[in-house]
């Protein structure tokens, strides 16, 4: 569903733009914002100060890349990106116009004990506006992770830095295409924080490109069996609350340190983990009262304190629990189940899921999207001669386009301007990708249904938002998001109808005049 | 087992004990053991009942911090049974009062109907209390404004239908920990501190109470708006005490609660901090396991609420009972007084006789609606009801007028991003100030009243004992050595002689609460307050939505002086209803005291002249033993500071 020739004539738009704003310190953001368009996709992680950030970063990317620790770790904006090898490059806080900030002693990146560390080579980290790190990662091809400092921190000021890069960007790099934000109890902090995105007018930065997660999912209720049973009923809970529906799309459980484990779990360590399960569970059980009790010597025990001790860092006491229970029961034997099984456990694939059907599946218009409301920006705060034009060139372009169309619809039913009931709204929202792009997500069937029943199943619903759309009762709103919803059937009835199929069923919708 | 913990109990803020425990207990002893042999027992039995009294009182510790740290788990922990409500997924809604009974036993409590009646209280099972503590007013309660949780489920599915969600739960349990007055608030969590909506409130709850345990867990260490609150908290309640728990989950809380120390120690707040665990307490209590129990921190903790209330006692109750001691000895020097100056001066019997029985008369008149005191207490309760109300409009106006202003000449872009946490805590700011100002109401006005109260004592009568003092005799009776009427205007304040003190804060500050008002702010910034937004804005809709955004302001703070004002009738209410039963006991009493001394003085009447000299003689010794005694109270209060349960004297930072 992707809009012909939408990214060339994005960045056709942006060179214009360019030219309109030489001279301004504009240029050098569309140029930015012109790489960017080819570049990678750009996904933030923020929320709370230990809510998570780094620990579920380390986990989408496979690797220990981000310091992770009891206390507040990330206090400067990190970006980790593709390189061909180890690299790190530190940008300065607000860096002169002339371009010859000191740079300072060069940074560096050595890699201890499978994890990667960053040194400042003694420069204070509120010198640094941000950092760029670059691993070979095959993960990272095509998508940038950025770590952000936490809000709500006790180290100065690094909360509102975080919410300004996440808002605006900087002059050098855009604002992320998308955001994460992590939470764990819903705060008012983190209400204040999601208010910010939000900016009805220009549509920027909609909830289309944020996600919300509900990380340390394993904590909750005390860490308890059932924790992550909990964490789905509120997550589910999140995901319907009229206070948070503005802002992210859905809410998703992840229990961020079994999602680490799933890719970080060594060989040695399933190894003590499966000594460990070997012994009567009577004494796992004493062991596994306390986080301090886990790490007590004990003759008995045929994994040492020590060990015990960095399995309980690697996995939590609800890990480990998991772990052992896991291999006593036969559920997983080798080292690679257990990982796949943590992964699956842990939320992690349903993150990725999810992930790649609302951000990564849309690449291409939230790319579109982000350079449009550069465009906005500057031709709202400074007059240029032709800004009104590349404004009215934007306008059009966002119009045009239905995957725009889509993304403001959805942001409309999220933000309940459209006046339709909730199952009706929760419909809507599934026909044009909130649950995912593909057309059976669409349709709410399993992926490997058949063609045929793919396209009954879509005729029903076009024939339903017709009626109602044909319906002289439906409210003027509802009818312009049947109007959409329609389009996008049409378009994928299309997509289908170029497989061999029975006439009749091409027939049965109609074609838009004007349509390519 | 892992190192053991330092332990560190409550100190009270700049507070010294004063007189040492054993001073203070076999002072009071000696008194009374010398009223009894004085032949004025009945004197020492008030007394010994009195101290018995002040053992007991009521030591409020309410349990605060954000919501989803462990705080129910916490009150659940230190009782040994679950009282409050536990979820992961609903936050407590209702405040649990845990206090000493005989029994187990359970009330629902619902707001009074008018301003400074009792609360209403309907009996509940007591094992379905937990379950009350989960639903109430702000059970829905999302909104971006609301301190609670967001989603935290919505009101309803519960034991309701059985009239009004209340307002608080009241448990009573026979522990021996409650049985000294301990008594536990368990209170919904503030989220986003002191820059929260209502976070006003709990400040408010906090000056009534005695003592404060800050409740954070050792998932993370302390945040910046956790701090914050503190830091005001403990402004009004300086006996403070922070929990973190959770320990038995977190392998790095040892670190954890390093961190927190030294972010407290960074704030210049001087608030010890202990680990807990209540999964292991609850371990231990099933299992009886000494060393679970240890490594659960909470035999730590129950010794810090103990030794904290045990300080009080002795700071606080050590001064009240000295006070309460020298006066038994004041009205025991007034009866012998009475009784020698009839013996002194056969010709001045008669006389002596007639004006304490006239003053008899007078006292009994302290008594009606027609003394001077009441009618300045009248006075002064009309004043309060003239004066708080005025203040808070004040106080509120000058904060529109600060709004207005800050949208009229500020950078938009600047000024009105970070907007709603401003004010939100300019809000607090100025509700804490106020309720400063009532507390300081109080005080002054139950000083001014009780000064009367002594001048019409007085006048009435008791002066005539400082009249001509026969040269023999050396009788001097003690110096009334009244205990100043703070500590009157402070139980006051706190509304201890209606029924269930406690529940009355508890009540007041449920009433306050601001969760319920939605903040029409919210729908107004999420219209105009998109954080780019403001300044693509033209002029003409810059004007439109500065009027919106003063609007909604102007509106919320009418919610916000409306349920301020309801507080502030019920508080004053109650501190009048306390005043006059207080002096009202008082009076009674003096008119019993001038009783006695007409008993005395009759007696002496009776005396045969042989036995005169050693009448007066043995008088004379009782008489400087009292004084001996008093002299020693005395200087023993001149040490201890001035009243330590006042919240009106705090220094607070501005």
């Amino acid at each position: 569903m992707t809009g012909v020739g939408l990214r060339d004539r994005v960045l056709a738009l942006l060179r214009d733009a360019a030219v309109v704003y030489a001279g301004t310190g504009w240029q050098a953001r569309f140029a930015t914002a012109a790489r960017d368009v080819d570049g990678p996709l750009r996904v933030a992680l923020a929320g709370r100060v230990k809510a998570g950030k780094s620990t579920l970063l380390n986990a989408l990317v496979g690797e220990a890349v981000a310091a992770t620790d009891a206390g507040e770790c990330t206090r400067i904006v990190t970006e980790y990106g593709y390189g061909p090898q180890d690299a790190v490059l530190g940008v300065p806080q607000s860096p002169a116009a002339g371009g010859d900030a000191d740079p300072g002693p060069p940074l560096s990146l050595c890699r201890e004990d499978g994890r990667v560390r960053v040194d400042l080579g003694g420069s204070p980290p509120e010198q640094f506006g941000r950092l760029v790190v670059t691993v070979p990662n095959q993960r990272l091809q095509g998508l940038t992770i950025i770590d952000t400092p936490g809000l709500a921190s006790l180290s100065g000021e690094l909360g509102a830095g975080t919410q300004r890069f996440l808002t605006e960007g900087t002059a050098d790099a855009g604002a992320p295409d998308a955001v994460l934000y992590l939470l764990r109890h819903l705060h008012v902090t983190d209400l204040d924080f999601l208010q910010a995105f939000r900016d009805p007018a220009a549509r920027r930065v909609p909830p289309v490109n944020a996600l919300g997660v509900l990380a340390r999912a394993d904590e909750l209720g005390g860490g308890r069996g059932d924790a992550l049973e909990l964490a789905a009923r509120l997550a589910a809970g999140y995901g319907q609350e009229p206070a948070l529906r503005p802002f992210v799309q859905t809410v998703v459980p992840v229990a961020g340190l079994l999602a680490e484990a799933s890719v970080l779990l060594t060989a040695a360590d399933f190894a003590d983990l499966r000594a460990l399960a070997g012994t009567p569970p009577a004494v796992t059980d004493a062991l596994l009262l306390s986080a301090d009790r886990f790490r007590v010597p004990r003759r008995s025990v045929p994994v040492g304190p020590d060990r015990r001790a960095e399995l309980l860092v690697r996995l939590g006491l609800f890990g480990v629990r998991w772990s052992l229970e896991a291999l006593r029961r036969g559920r997983v034997s080798d080292p690679e189940g257990l990982r796949t099984g943590l992964s699956e456990v842990s939320g992690l694939d349903g993150l990725r899921r999810v992930l790649a059907a609302q951000i990564t599946g849309r690449r291409e218009v939230l790319k579109a999207d982000a350079a449009l409301r550069l465009v906005r920006t500057a031709v709202t705060e400074q007059e240029r001669p032709g800004a009104r034009r590349l404004a009215a060139v934007a306008e059009r372009l966002s119009l045009g386009a239905h995957d725009f169309q889509e993304l403001r619809l959805l942001n409309d039913l999220r933000l309940g301007l459209v006046d339709a009931h909730d199952d009706l709204r929760r419909r809507a929202e599934r026909l044009l990708g909130a649950a995912g792009g593909d057309l059976p997500d669409r349709l709410g069937l399993p992926a490997d249904t058949p063609v045929a029943q793919q396209r009954d199943r879509l005729l029903v619903e076009h024939e339903t938002w017709q009626r109602l759309a044909a319906d002289p009762l439906t409210p003027p709103s509802l009818r312009r998001a049947c109007e959409v919803v329609l389009r996008s059937l049409q378009g994928f009835h299309r997509g289908l109808a170029a497989d061999p199929s029975p006439r009749a069923v091409r027939a049965a919708v109609p074609q838009r005049p004007g349509e390519p | 087992m892992p190192d053991p913990v330092t332990v560190p109990v409550p100190v009270p803020a700049r507070r010294s004990d004063g007189v040492p425990r054993e001073g203070a207990r076999s002072y009071l002893d000696q008194v009374a053991e010398t009223l009894h042999r004085t032949g004025l027992g009945d004197l020492g039995d008030m007394l010994t009942a009195q101290r018995a009294r002040l053992d007991r009182e009521d030591f409020t510790v309410l349990v605060v911090g954000e919501f989803g740290r462990g705080k129910s788990a916490l009150v659940n922990g230190i009782v040994g049974v679950p009282v409050c409500g536990v979820s992961a997924l609903r936050a407590t809604t209702v405040q649990t009062v845990v206090r000493y009974g005989t029994v187990p036993r359970a009330w629902a409590v619902g707001a009074p109907a008018h301003p400074g009646e009792p609360p209403a209280r309907r009996p509940l099972d007591v094992v379905e209390a937990p379950r009350w503590s989960l639903l109430g007013p702000g059970a829905a309660g999302p909104g971006a404004a609301g301190p609670g949780p967001v989603g935290s489920g919505a009101a309803g599915s519960g034991p309701v239908g059985e009239g009004p969600a209340p307002v608080a739960v009241e448990v009573e349990l026979p522990r021996q920990l409650l049985a000294d007055g301990l008594v536990l608030v368990d209170t919904p969590g503030v989220g986003g501190g002191f820059a929260a909506a209502g976070a006003a409130t709990v400040i408010r709850a906090l000056s009534l109470a005695d003592a404060l345990l800050f409740v954070t867990d050792a998932s993370a260490e302390l945040t910046a708006p956790e701090v914050e609150f503190l830091a005001e908290a403990l402004a009004v309640c300086p006996t403070a005490l922070a929990v973190v728990t959770k320990t038995d989950l977190y392998p790095q809380w040892r670190q954890v609660v390093e961190l927190d120390r030294g972010h407290l120690a960074a704030a210049g707040l001087d608030v010890p901090v202990l680990p807990v665990s209540t999964v292991l307490r609850e371990l231990a209590v099933d299992t009886g396991d000494p060393a679970l129990a240890a490594e659960s921190g909470f035999p730590l903790l129950v010794r810090a609420l103990q030794d904290g209330l045990r300080r009080r006692r002795r700071a606080d109750g050590c001064r009240r009972a000295v006070s309460a001691a020298l006066s038994a000895l004041d009205r025991a020097g007034a009866q012998l007084s009475a009784e020698s100056i009839a013996l002194t001066d056969p010709a001045r019997r008669e006389d002596a006789l007639a004006r304490l029985r006239a003053a008899e008369q007078r006292l009994g008149r302290l008594h009606g609606a027609s003394a001077r005191w009441q009618e300045v207490l009248a006075d002064e309760v009309r004043a309060w009801r003239r004066a708080v109300p005025r203040d808070l409009v004040d106080r509120l106006r000058e904060l529109r007028e600060h709004v207005r202003g800050r949208f009229a000449d500020g950078d938009p872009d600047q000024e009105w991003t970070d907007f709603e946490p401003w004010f939100h805590r300019e809000v607090n700011r100025r509700l804490t100030a106020h309720h400063r100002m009532v507390l300081e109401q109080f005080r002054a006005g139950a000083d001014t009243v009780g000064r009367q109260f002594d001048l019409d004592q007085g006048e009435l009568g008791l002066d005539l004992l400082t009249g001509p003092v026969p040269a023999a005799g050396e009788l001097t009776r003690p110096r009334r050595a009244r205990a100043s009427w703070v500590d009157l205007a402070m139980t006051a304040a706190r509304g201890f002689s209606v029924s269930g003190a406690v529940i009355n804060i508890v009540v007041v500050a449920a009433q306050g609460s601001l969760t319920a008002v939605g903040l029409p702010l919210t729908a107004a910034f999420g219209a105009f307050f998109g954080l780019r937004y403001v300044r693509g804005l033209r002029e003409a809709q810059t004007q439109l939505a500065r009027q919106q955004v003063e609007q909604a302001v102007a509106a919320y703070l009418q919610e916000v002086q409306a349920a301020t004002t309801r507080v502030d009738e019920e508080l004053v209410e109650l501190a009048y209803i306390q005043l006059r039963e207080r002096l009202g006991q008082l009076a009674d009493r003096s008119r019993r005291d001038a009783q006695a001394m007409v008993a005395a003085a009759t007696r002496a009447l009776e005396t045969d002249t042989d036995g005169l000299g050693d009448r007066l003689a043995e008088l004379t010794r009782r008489s400087r033993e009292l004084d001996l005694l008093a002299g020693r109270g005395r200087a023993a209060l001149a040490v201890v500071p001035g009243p330590a349960a006042g919240t009106t004297d705090r220094k607070v930072p501005s």
